[in-house]
C-alpha cells in the first residue's frame, strides 16, 4: 500500500515537474488564477523597457497607440496556436513544437527558448536589484552599487525557492500580488496626471527621434509587436495549466496583450516626463517616499513572479534532455537558474543589452509563431497525433528527416532574413519597404506561407483524419 | 524516476493519459466557438490595425 502511495506521488510529481501531459483535474488555473498570473507576468521589466525605448521615438499619443495595438497583435499571433494546442493536449511548449519542427528539430528551438527565458529572467532580476537599491536611497541610506548585484542574488534565490515548490504556491503568490499591481499602475498613472497634467504629457517631445516621423511611428509599432511576440516563452506553460480553452486564450490576450500595452504606455509617459527608462528611478519622485517605496516593493515582487514562471518553464523544457529527465526537480531548475548568476556579478553591463535582446526575440519568434499558426490551424485543423509526440520510433508521425523538419527550420531562417532586411534592429537601418510591411508581421506571415505551400507539396495528405492509436508507445521519450 | 521499473510505470502512466486526453472533448476542455474567433480576430488584429492606420 505504501509503495502504491509512493508511486502515485511520483506520478503526480512527474506531471507537475515533468513532461507528462496534464490532465484537466491537475490544472491549477481557473479564470481568476489565469488572469492574475498573466497580469503579474505582464508587469515586468520588458514592459518598462519597451515603453522607455518607444519614448525615444514617439510622443505619448502615438506611443500609446503603437504599444497597445502592437502588443495585442503580437500576442494574438503567438498565443493562438500555443494556447489552444497546449491547453487541448496538456502539453509542455517544446512538445507542442514537435509536429511542425520534428522530434529533434523541436529540441533545436529549446536552445533559443532557454536563451529567451534566462535572458528575461536576468533582466528582471536586475530590475529587482535596482528596486532594492532605490528603496534604500528613498529611505535615506547611501548604498553602494553592489546592492543591485546582491538584490539579483536575493531575487533569484526567492524565485528558485518558489519554482521548486510548484505552481500552486506561484498561484497563491499571484493572488496577493496581482491586485496590488493593478492598484500600483493606476496610482502611478494618476500621479503622473496630477503632477504634470495630460496636456503636458501629450505635448512632450520624444527623446531621440530619427528625422523621419513615419519611420519613428513604425519602429514604435514594431517595438509593440515584438514585445507581444516575445511572450512566446511563457505562453505554453500558462496555457497547459488552464482548465478551459477560454481561460487559456482570453487572459493572455487581455493581460499579456492589452494590460501589458497599457503598462508599456505608462512607462512611456514616465520616461517622456522624467527622462528615465528605469521605473525604479521614477516611482519615488512621482509617488512620494511612502507610496513610491510600496510601489517599488510590488514591482520587485512582480519581477520575482516573472522569474519564477521562467525558471519553471525552463525546467520543464530541460526535461527534453535525456540526461536531465530523471534528475530531481530542484537540480533541473538549478540548471536554469545557474546562468542567471552572471547577472549578480555584471548586473548593469548585462541590463544595458536589453534592447538588443528584445530585437533578438522579435527576429526569432515571429517566424516560429507564423509556422506554428499555419501548422496547427491551417494544416492540421487543431488535431495532433498525440502518441507520436511521445514516441521516438523512427517511423513516427513527426520524425520527418531523421527527426528534423528542415522545411520548418529553413522557414525560421527565412523569417529572420526577412526581418533583418526590412529593419535591422542592431544598426537601426530600415529598407524602403519598411513603410509598407511591419517587420515582425512580415517575418511571421512570409515563412508561414512558404511553410504552408511546402508542407502541402511534400505531405499532401497532411490534415486528414489523425489515426487514434490505442496501443502502446514503442520508444517512449518521457 | 530512473530505474527500469520506474520508467516502465511512467510509460504506462503516459499511455493512460494519452488515451484520456484523446477522449476529452468540449465538455471537459471548454468551448472556443466561431464567435470567440470573431471576437479575438476583431479585437486583437483588425481593430488594432485600424487604430494604428488612423493615427499614422
Amino acid at each position: 500500500m505504501s509503495n502504491e502511495a509512493d508511486a502515485d506521488l511520483d506520478i503526480q510529481r512527474e506531471s507537475i515537474f515533468g513532461r507528462l501531459p496534464l490532465l484537466i483535474g491537475e490544472r491549477e488555473y481557473g479564470t481568476l488564477g489565469a488572469h492574475g498570473t498573466c497580469f503579474a507576468y505582464s508587469v515586468a521589466t520588458w514592459c518598462f523597457l519597451t515603453g522607455a525605448y518607444a519614448a525615444e521615438l514617439v510622443g505619448a499619443v502615438q506611443g500609446l497607440v503603437c504599444l497597445v495595438a502592437g502588443n495585442l497583435i503580437g500576442v494574438f499571433l503567438t498565443t493562438m496556436p500555443l494556447s489552444l494546442g497546449c491547453q487541448r493536449y496538456g502539453l509542455e511548449q517544446i512538445d507542442f513544437c514537435k509536429p511542425s519542427f520534428g522530434q529533434r528539430g523541436a529540441k533545436l528551438l529549446l536552445i533559443f527558448y532557454l536563451v529567451n527565458l534566462i535572458g528575461w529572467s536576468g533582466l528582471i532580476l536586475v530590475m529587482f536589484g535596482n528596486g532594492i537599491f532605490n528603496i534604500a536611497v528613498a529611505l535615506g541610506f547611501a548604498p553602494g552599487r553592489w546592492v543591485v548585484g546582491a538584490g539579483v542574488a536575493v531575487g533569484l534565490g526567492l524565485a528558485y525557492w518558489i519554482a521548486i515548490r510548484g505552481v500552486r504556491l506561484l498561484n497563491i503568490f499571484n493572488t496577493i500580488i496581482a491586485p496590488g499591481l493593478v492598484f500600483l499602475v493606476l496610482f502611478m498613472f494618476v500621479m503622473l496626471l496630477r503632477t504634470y497634467g495630460w496636456e503636458a504629457i501629450a505635448r512632450a517631445e520624444p527623446l531621440a527621434p530619427t528625422p523621419i516621423p513615419i519611420v519613428n511611428y513604425l519602429i514604435a509599432l514594431e517595438l509593440g509587436i515584438a514585445s507581444g511576440i516575445a511572450w512566446w516563452g511563457g505562453i505554453g506553460f500558462l496555457a497547459r495549466n488552464t482548465k478551459t480553452r477560454r481561460d487559456a486564450v482570453y487572459p493572455e490576450l487581455l493581460q499579456l496583450g492589452f494590460s501589458a500595452g497599457i503598462v508599456c504606455a505608462v512607462a512611456l509617459f514616465s520616461a517622456l516626463m522624467v527622462q528615465s527608462s528605469d521605473p525604479t528611478e521614477w516611482m519615488v519622485p512621482i509617488g512620494g517616499v511612502f507610496m513610491g517605496v510600496i510601489a517599488l516593493a510590488f514591482v520587485a515582487l512582480a519581477n520575482v513572479t516573472s522569474t519564477t514562471v521562467s525558471l519553471f518553464a525552463g525546467g520543464l523544457a530541460l526535461r527534453h534532455i535525456p540526461a536531465l529527465r530523471g534528475r530531481p526537480w530542484w537540480q533541473v531548475v538549478g540548471a536554469v537558474a545557474l546562468p542567471c548568476v552572471a547577472f549578480v556579478f555584471w548586473p548593469i553591463e548585462l541590463y544595458d543589452l536589453g534592447d538588443v535582446f528584445l530585437a533578438y526575440n522579435g527576429t526569432m519568434y515571429a517566424p516560429i509563431s507564423g509556422i506554428l499558426f499555419v501548422d496547427f490551424f491551417l494544416l492540421r485543423d487543431q488535431k495532433l497525433h498525440l502518441w507520436s509526440i511521445f514516441d521516438d520510433a523512427p517511423d513516427g508521425e513527426y520524425q520527418y528527416w531523421k527527426g528534423f523538419n528542415w522545411l520548418a527550420l529553413g522557414c525560421v531562417v527565412l523569417g529572420q532574413a526577412v526581418y533583418i532586411i526590412l529593419y535591422n534592429p542592431f544598426s537601426g537601418e530600415t529598407h524602403e519597404l519598411f513603410r509598407f510591411f511591419p517587420p515582425s508581421l512580415t517575418a511571421c506571415i512570409v515563412p508561414g506561407l512558404v511553410y504552408w505551400a511546402g508542407m502541402r507539396f511534400l505531405f499532401p495528405r497532411l490534415g486528414d483524419e489523425v489515426p487514434k492509436v490505442q496501443g502502446r508507445l514503442s520508444l517512449p521519450n518521457i | 524516476m530512473t530505474s527500469g521499473g520506474e520508467r516502465t510505470r511512467l510509460a504506462e502512466e503516459l499511455e493512460r493519459r494519452l488515451v484520456e486526453l484523446e477522449r476529452a472533448g468540449d465538455e471537459e476542455l471548454g468551448r472556443f466557438t466561431r464567435w470567440d474567433w470573431v471576437l479575438v480576430v476583431l479585437t486583437s488584429l483588425v481593430l488594432p490595425y485600424l487604430i494604428v492606420w488612423w493615427f499614422a
